[in-house]
C-alpha cells in the first residue's frame, strides 16, 4: 500500500489540463478595471508618468509588495516596493507607507554611475536601470536618498522599479497597482514643470511623507495623497534604523590609495626636510612602495564590483560621476607610480636615464593626479549630500590619513636609512600632531553638543557609542597608540640622549601598524555609522 | 542622450563591451502576454496552463489562480472570477507557494529520542511504531489514554478521515481542534441563539449596509480582502471600529470607540437599552421570530448610560453618539473577530452582539446581521467534520438518533461510535496533568506556541508517553517535542476542499509535489489505518472525492446541508458554493452570494432565535499595584500568519515584519517609567518574564500594553483562563509589569 501512496505522491494532477485563454485584456487579475489606475493617454512633451498613492485608500495590506516580487519573477526576497508604518508623537495615529522608485526628476542614481546604466526615459521620465550595463559598483546605492536601487548578490548588479515599463507600454498597470486591493496605487501623467512646482518650499504639496529628505535634492514624483490631515513632519515618528555595510574593498581601497598619495606628497616635501639629500636605496623604497600600494589599492577596490570584469566601463560616466573622475585620476596616478619606480629601479632597464631626467615632471604628475584622486574620493561621498559625509568632513579624514600614513611611513623609511635629524624628530611631532587632532575631531563627533539639532549626527554618534561602540574604542585605541608612539619619538630624541636607533626603528615600526589599524578601522566605521534622512517608518 | 540614429552601430558587437542596453541580465527580466491570464508575466516562466484553487491562509478564502508548468505551479495571482476576491490577494496569498520552499521542510519521518539525533526512519518503520505505541497505550490504559488534536488547516476531508480512524478505529475518546482557540466561542453563541452554528452571512453584506459595526476586528491587517469589500461599499457606510486600540482598521473607519478591554458586554447591554428607550427595536421581528425578549429587557434595566460609561472607559457622549448611529442605519451589520471571541466571557460577548441585531430586526435581510469572521482557512470544515466536538457533520455524539444516521450513511456498526463528547484542548491539557492521557497525536498545529499559558503547556507536552507531530516543518516549536515526526505535505500539494467564514465550500489543489517523502496527510492517515487493519474504512475512503461525497450525504438534513454538490467537478463549476445546498438543489443555478434567515426562520426547533445574556464580570486577572499594566495580544501585521511556521520561511513576508518582538506601550507610560523607544524591557507576568523592545505609541491606551501573537514569546505571559461555555482561551487580557533592561541601542 506504502508504494501506491507514494507513487499518488508523485503525480500532479493537472499536468495535462486544457489551457483555457483568457478573454480579459489588460492584465492578469480584474477585467476592465486597471484602466482607471492609468492615465488616458501616453505622457505628451514635457510630461511624466508618476505614481499616486492615495493614503486613504491604503489599509496596510502590503500586497504591493508581494506582488512586485512575483508578478516580476525577482529573486528571492526581492521587491522593489517596500511598506513602512508611520505613527505620530503626537496622538493616535497610523498610517501605511508604500514606496518604490520615485523616478525623479533630477535622478541622483542616474548622475552618479560611473558607466552610465542608468537612463531617464525622454519620452515618459520613467528612470530605467539597464542591467547589461551595471558592473554591480552599488555607487547608486549611496546617491539615491531613497534607498531604492537593490544589490543582487547571485548577479552582481544592482536592480530597480522601472515603473513596470514593459506593461505600461502593453497598457497595463504595473504589479503592485494591479494587485492593490483598495486601488490606492496608481500610474499619473503630469507636466515635469508641474511635478517641479510641487516640490518648491512654499508650495508644500509634495506630500509629507517626501519630505523627511530634501526633495530638492534629486525632485522625487511620486505623489501621496489624503483627504485627512497628516500630522506635521516633525510629529512623525520615524524610526528606521539600521547599521550600513562596512564595504571592506572601498575601505582597503580608500587608505592605501590615501596611503600612496601621502608618500608622494612626503617626498615631494622630502628636500625641505633633509636637505638635497635623497639617498637611492631609500627612493627605490618609497618609490616601490607607492606603487605597490596604489596596485593594491585599485586591485582590492575591484573586488567591491559585482562583476569586476567590467571595471573598464568605468570611465563612461566622467561627465557627471565623481567615481568615473576618480577612476581617472587613479588610473593616471598608477601609471605614473609605476613610471616612478621604474626611474629608481634602473638596473632593470636600459632607459632608466632618459626617463630619469623627467623624474620631476613624473613625481609633479604624481601630486597633482594623487591629490585630484583623493579629491575625487573625497567629492564621490560628499555628493551623496549624506550630511555626514560632508565635504569639509570627508576631506579632512581622507586628507588626514593621506597625510598621517605618508608621515609615518616616511618616518619608518627615514629611520631605517638616516641618522636622526632634528628634521626627524619634526617630522615625528608633526606627524603625531596631526594623529591627536583627526582623533581629537572624531571624539567630539562622539558626543554631540547638547544643541546638536541635526538629527543624523546625533544618530550617527548613537551608532558609533552603541552598536558599534567595541570598534570604535579599538579605532582610538589604535589611534592613540600609534599616535603615541610617534610622540615618544619626538619626545625622547629631544631629550639629551637621545634615541637609541633601534628604539626608533621600533617606535615608527608599531606607530605605523597602528596607525594604520586605525585608519582603516576609521574608515570602515565611516561606512557603518553612516545616518541620513529617509522616508520615515519601520518595518511593522 | 546617445543620438538615436546611432543604435545600429551601437549594436555591434565591439562597441557593447563599452555599453550595452540589452542582454542576457535584462532578459532575465522581460515580460511577455501569457495570452493564458491577459497580462504580461516574466517571460523565463510562463504557464502552460492554469487551475484555480483556495487559498489556505485565513478564511477569506480567497479563489488563486495557479500558473502550471507541466503541472508544477510556478506562482500564483488572484483569481478574477472567484466571488469572495474577484482578483485581489493579500500579500500572503500571493507568497503561498514560496512557504513550501524551505530547507526545514520535514522530507522523511523521524524518531526522535530525548537527547539523540533524531534518526530518519522509513514510512513503514514509522507506521509500524505509531500502531504499536498507541495499541500499547490503549491495551495499558483504555481508550482515553489517547487523545488527538486536529486542525482548521487541512481539507475537510483529511480532518474527516482524521476524526473516524481517529474514534470509529482507534477507539480514541478524547479529540479537539485548534479551532478552540479561534471560533469556539462564535460557534457556541450562534449554536445557543440560533440553533445551529450558522454564520449566516455573504461577504457581499459588508458592500449593502450603511452602518458596519467591527468589534475586536483588526480587519484591514488581519483580512485585508475582506476590508478590500468594505471599500467598494456604495452606500458611504459610517464604519465603526469598537477596539481598546488604534489599530489600521480603526484609522481607516470613521468612527472609534477606545473601549476598556473586555468591557463589551456593558456596552452592548447598554446599547441594547439605549435602542429600547429610543423606541427603535423591531417589535414585528422580534415578536414573530425571537424568544426571550421580554426578561432580556428587565435585565437591561440597569445598565445605564452612567454605569455604561464607567466600566467602558467611554463618555456618555461617545455612547450616545454611537448608539444614534446604531439608531439611524438602515442596514446595520456586526463583525466581531477575536477581540470578542478570546475573553472570559466570550459566549456572552458574542450573544450581546447577537442581541442587538435581532431586536433591531437587522438579520436576515442584504447589509445585516451578527457575523463572526473566522480565522483559519478551514476552520468550518473542522467545526462540522473533524469528528471533535461534533459528531461528522455537525451532529451530536450524544444523541442516539444522529450516531444511527451517521453509522448507517457510512455503513459502519453504530456501537463504534462514542456516546459522549470529548475533552476540549484545555481539557485534554489537563488530562495530561493529571495522567489519564498519556499519548498525544497533533496534526497540524503548534501548540507549544500557541496555547495559553505556555510554561505550563510545554511542561505538560514533556510529560507524554507518546507524542506524534504531523507537520510539513520539522522545526516548529511543538516537533521539538515529538517521539514520532512524521512529515506532511503542506497547502498546495495535496487535494480536497475548504469551508470558508461565508459558508462556501471551494477546491483546493494539488499544484506541487509534495518534497522528500513527505506525504498529503490523507496519505499517512490511510498508512496508518491500514496497518492497524481498518480496511474497510481504507475501501470506503479511498480518495478526497470519495469522502467528500461521504460528507456530502452525511451533511443532507442539517442546516449544512451540502447534499445537493455530488462532485468536485460540480462544485468547481459553481466557483465554490455555499451551504445549504440541498440534495433537490441545483448548485448552478443557485445565486453565487447567498445569507441565512431571509426568513426568519432559525434552526430551533421552535424556528425562534434566543435572546441570552449574562451579568458581566470583571476579568480574572485586574491591573494592580505589582502588575499595573494590561497585555493585550493579537495580530501583528497582514504577512504574519499565527505561529508563523510558514509565513516566516518566505523572505518578502518575514522582511516585512520586525524581526525582534516589539512591545507597545502608551507614550505616557513609556514616559513614567522613563524608557525611550528602542529600549530592551522585561514584560513580566505572575507567570513568566520575557524581553522585548519597547515601542511608544499614542495608539494604546494608558495603562495597556500589546505584544503580536506571533512570537512563541508572547504566551509564556498568557493566563490560563477559557470562556466556562465554550472552552476558548481568553487570550487577550492579564496582568504584567513592565521593567527596563537596558537602554536602546540608539
Amino acid at each position: 500500500m506504502l508504494g501506491e501512496l507514494r507513487r499518488e505522491q508523485e503525480t500532479l494532477p493537472y499536468a495535462t489540463a486544457v489551457a483555457r485563454f483568457s478573454s480579459m485584456q489588460g492584465g492578469l487579475a480584474r477585467e476592465g478595471r486597471y484602466q482607471e489606475l492609468l492615465p488616458l493617454a501616453a505622457p505628451g512633451p514635457g510630461e511624466q508618468y508618476h505614481f499616486e498613492v492615495d493614503l486613504d485608500l491604503c489599509s496596510s495590506c502590503k500586497s504591493c509588495v508581494s506582488a512586485c516580487h512575483q508578478l516580476n519573477g525577482t529573486d528571492p526576497g526581492e521587491s522593489w516596493r517596500r511598506v513602512t508604518q508611520l505613527e505620530s508623537t503626537k496622538g493616535p495615529y497610523v498610517q501605511a507607507l508604500t514606496s518604490a522608485c520615485h523616478h525623479c526628476l533630477d535622478p541622483a542614481c542616474m548622475k552618479g554611475c560611473p558607466v552610465q546604466a542608468y537612463e531617464k526615459d525622454p519620452f515618459t521620465g520613467i528612470v530605467r536601470h539597464l542591467d547589461d550595463q551595471c558592473i554591480g559598483c552599488q555607487y547608486c546605492m549611496m546617491t539615491c536618498p531613497y534607498d531604492v536601487p537593490q544589490y543582487n548578490a547571485r548577479l552582481g548588479i544592482v536592480r530597480k522599479c522601472d515603473m513596470c515599463s514593459q506593461r505600461l507600454r502593453h497598457g497595463e498597470a504595473p504589479a503592485c497597482a494591479q494587485a492593490c486591493p483598495t486601488d490606492a496605487i496608481s500610474i499619473k501623467s503630469q507636466s515635469t514643470a508641474t511635478l517641479k512646482r510641487q516640490l518648491s518650499p512654499e508650495h508644500g504639496a509634495s506630500g509629507l511623507p517626501l519630505d523627511t529628505v530634501d526633495p530638492s535634492m534629486t525632485g522625487p514624483t511620486t505623489r501621496y495623497k489624503s483627504q485627512r490631515p497628516l500630522p506635521p513632519l516633525h510629529e512623525v515618528k520615524t524610526d528606521t534604523q539600521k547599521i550600513e555595510p562596512a564595504h571592506g574593498p572601498l575601505v582597503a581601497m580608500l587608505v592605501l590609495s590615501q596611503w600612496a598619495v601621502g608618500l608622494c606628497l612626503m617626498l615631494a616635501l622630502l628636500p625641505l626636510l633633509e636637505g638635497a639629500a635623497r639617498p637611492a636605496g631609500l627612493m627605490q623604497l618609497l618609490a616601490t612602495a607607492t606603487a605597490l600600494l596604489t596596485f593594491a589599492s585599485l586591485g582590492l577596490g575591484t573586488l567591491h564590483l559585482g562583476r569586476p570584469l567590467w571595471a573598464f566601463r568605468a570611465l563612461l560616466g566622467l561627465r557627471t560621476s565623481w567615481m568615473s573622475r576618480e577612476v581617472l585620476a587613479f588610473g593616471g596616478f598608477a601609471a605614473a607610480t609605476l613610471l616612478f619606480a621604474l626611474i629608481h629601479w634602473p638596473e632593470l632597464h636600459p632607459w632608466a636615464a632618459e626617463i630619469g631626467a623627467y623624474e620631476d615632471y613624473v613625481l609633479g604628475f604624481l601630486l597633482l593626479s594623487g591629490l585630484g584622486g583623493v579629491l575625487c574620493s573625497v567629492m564621490i561621498y560628499a555628493a551623496t549630500r549624506r550630511r555626514c559625509w560632508s565635504f569639509r568632513r570627508t576631506l579632512g579624514r581622507f586628507g588626514g590619513t593621506s597625510l598621517i600614513m605618508g608621515g609615518v611611513s616616511l618616518l619608518l623609511a627615514l629611520s631605517a636609512w638616516l641618522p636622526l635629524s632634528p628634521e626627524l624628530l619634526g617630522l615625528a611631532a608633526g606627524t603625531g600632531a596631526l594623529v591627536a587632532l583627526k582623533l581629537l575631531s572624531e571624539l567630539l563627533f562622539l558626543f554631540p553638543r547638547a544643541g546638536q539639532k541635526d538629527p543624523v549626527f546625533v544618530h550617527s554618534a548613537a551608532l558609533l557609542r552603541g552598536p558599534l561602540r567595541l570598534w570604535t574604542s579599538l579605532r582610538m585605541g589604535l589611534g592613540l597608540l600609534g599616535g603615541g608612539s610617534l610622540l615618544a619619538i619626538a619626545y625622547l630624541g629631544a631629550q639629551d640622549q637621545g634615541i637609541p636607533s633601534e628604539l626608533l626603528l621600533f617606535l615608527s615600526g608599531t606607530g605605523l601598524l597602528f596607525l594604520l589599524g586605525g585608519e582603516t578601522i576609521e574608515r570602515s566605521l565611516f561606512f557603518r555609522s553612516v545616518a541620513y534622512p529617509r522616508l520615515p517608518g519601520a518595518w511593522r | 542622450m546617445r543620438p538615436i540614429g546611432l543604435e545600429a552601430l551601437w549594436r555591434l558587437w565591439p562597441w557593447q563591451l563599452l555599453y550595452r542596453r540589452e542582454g542576457p541580465l535584462s532578459a532575465g527580466l522581460r515580460q511577455s502576454d501569457s495570452c493564458l491570464l491577459g497580462g504580461l508575466l516574466p517571460t523565463a516562466a510562463h504557464p502552460e496552463t492554469t487551475t484555480t484553487s483556495v487559498c489556505g491562509f485565513c478564511s477569506t478564502g480567497c479563489g488563486l489562480s495557479a500558473h502550471l508548468q507541466a503541472g508544477h505551479a510556478l506562482r500564483l495571482t488572484p483569481d478574477p472570477h472567484y466571488p469572495v476576491n474577484s482578483g485581489r490577494a493579500c500579500p500572503k496569498g500571493w507568497e503561498a507557494l514560496a512557504v513550501l520552499d524551505s530547507p526545514q521542510r520535514a522530507l522523511a519521518p523521524e524518531l526522535r529520542w530525548p537527547g539523540k539525533r533524531p534518526q530518519k526512519i522509513s514510512w513503514e518503520a514509522a507506521a509500524a511504531h505509531f500502531v504499536s505505541r498507541v495499541r500499547g497505550l490503549i491495551q495499558q490504559h483504555g481508550p482515553g489514554s489517547m487523545a488527538f488534536l486536529s486542525t482548521g488547516q487541512i481539507p475537510t476531508e483529511e480532518m474527516a478521515f482524521l476524526g473516524y480512524f481517529a474514534k470509529f478505529t482507534l477507539g480514541i475518546l478524547h479529540g479537539d481542534g485548534n479551532t478552540r482557540q479561534c471560533m469556539a466561542s462564535a460557534v457556541a453563541a450562534y449554536k445557543q441563539a440560533f440553533g445551529f452554528d450558522a454564520p449566516p452571512y455573504t461577504y457581499r453584506d459588508l458592500e449593502e449596509c450603511d452602518v458596519i459595526v467591527l468589534v475586536g476586528s483588526n480587519l484591514c491587517v488581519a483580512h485585508p480582502i475582506l476590508w478590500e469589500r468594505v471599500q467598494r461599499n456604495r452606500h458611504g457606510p459610517r464604519i465603526v471600529v469598537i477596539d481598546p486600540r488604534f489599530t489600521e482598521t480603526a484609522a481607516q473607519a470613521t468612527h472609534h470607540y477606545a473601549l476598556r478591554p473586555k468591557s463589551d458586554l456593558f456596552l452592548f447591554y447598554g446599547l441594547a437599552r439605549e435602542m429600547i428607550a429610543r423606541g427603535r427595536v423591531d417589535e414585528h421581528f422580534i415578536a414573530a421570530h425571537t424568544h426571550g425578549f421580554a426578561d432580556f429587557c428587565n435585565f437591561l434595566e440597569n445598565f445605564t448610560w452612567e454605569r455604561v460609561s464607567r466600566a467602558t472607559g467611554l463618555s456618555e457622549a461617545a455612547l450616545t453618539e454611537l448608539s444614534g448611529i446604531l439608531a439611524a442605519g438602515q442596514r446595520v451589520s456586526f463583525w466581531w473577530t477575536m477581540g470578542i471571541n478570546q475573553g472570559h466571557q466570550a459566549v456572552r460577548s458574542a450573544q450581546s452582539i447577537i442581541n442587538l441585531s435581532l431586536m433591531l430586526g437587522q438579520i436576515g435581510r442584504p447589509g445585516t446581521g451578527p457575523h463572526s469572521i473566522t480565522g483559519q482557512c478551514n476552520a468550518m470544515g473542522s467545526r462540522l467534520f473533524s469528528n471533535t466536538t461534533n459528531l461528522l457533520g455537525g451532529h451530536d455524539f450524544a444523541s442516539a438518533s444522529d450516531r444511527l444516521k451517521v453509522s448507517a450513511t457510512l455503513g459502519i456498526d453504530p456501537e463504534r461510535i462514542p456516546q459522549a463528547n470529548g475533552y476540549a484542548y484545555d481539557q485534554i491539557l489537563s488530562a495530561i496533568d493529571r495522567g489519564e492521557i498519556r499519548g498525544l497525536w497533533i496534526v497540524a498545529t503548534n501548540t507549544a506556541h500557541s496555547w495559553i499559558e505556555q510554561g505550563r503547556v510545554r511542561k505538560l507536552l514533556a510529560k507524554l508517553d507518546f507524542l506524534v507531530v504531523q507537520d510539513m516543518y520539522r522545526d516548529t516549536e511543538t516537533a521539538a517535542f515529538a517521539e514520532l515526526l512524521l512529515p506532511a505535505a503542506g497547502w498546495g500539494e495535496k487535494e480536497g476542499t475548504f469551508i470558508n467564514s461565508e459558508r462556501r465550500i471551494g477546491r483546493v489543489k494539488k499544484l506541487r509535489r509534495p518534497p522528500g517523502e513527505a506525504m498529503s496527510d490523507l496519505a499517512i492517515f490511510r498508512l496508518l489505518a491500514g496497518t492497524w487493519g481498518d480496511h474497510d474504512l481504507l475501501r470506503r475512503w479511498s480518495s478526497p472525492e470519495a469522502i467528500f461525497c461521504d460528507l456530502a450525504r452525511l451533511s443532507a438534513g442539517q442546516p449544512c446541508d451540502f447534499s445537493g454538490l455530488r462532485s468536485y467537478s460540480q462544485l468547481e463549476a459553481c466557483g465554490g458554493v455555499q451551504w445549504p445546498c440541498p440534495s433537490e438543489a441545483q448548485p448552478l443555478e443557485l445565486p453565487r452570494e447567498r445569507r441565512l434567515f431571509a426568513d426568519g426562520r432559525f434552526f430551533h426547533p421552535d424556528g425562534r432565535a434566543r435572546f441570552i445574556w449574562e451579568e458581566p464580570e470583571l476579568p480574572p486577572e485586574p491591573s494592580d499595584a505589582d502588575y499595573p499594566f494590561i497585555l493585550l495580544t493579537g495580530r501583528g501585521s497582514s504577512t504574519e500568519w499565527h505561529t508563523e511556521t510558514r509565513t516566516r520561511r518566505s523572505s518578502i513576508l518575514a522582511k516585512m515584519n520586525p524581526a525582534q518582538l516589539v512591545v507597545s506601550l502608551a507614550a505616557s507610560d513609556g514616559d513614567a517609567l522613563a524608557l525611550r523607544e528602542g529600549d530592551r524591557v522585561a514584560v513580566i507576568s505572575r507567570r513568566a518574564r520575557i524581553e522585548a523592545l519597547a515601542h511608544l505609541t499614542h495608539n494604546l491606551q494608558s495603562g495597556q500594553v500589546f505584544l503580536p501573537m506571533h512570537k512563541a514569546a508572547t504566551n509564556l505571559l498568557t493566563q490560563e483562563v477559557v470562556d466556562p461555555i465554550s472552552r476558548q482561551p481568553h487570550y487577550k487580557h492579564c496582568a504584567v509589569r513592565i521593567e527596563k533592561i537596558s537602554a536602546s541601542l540608539l
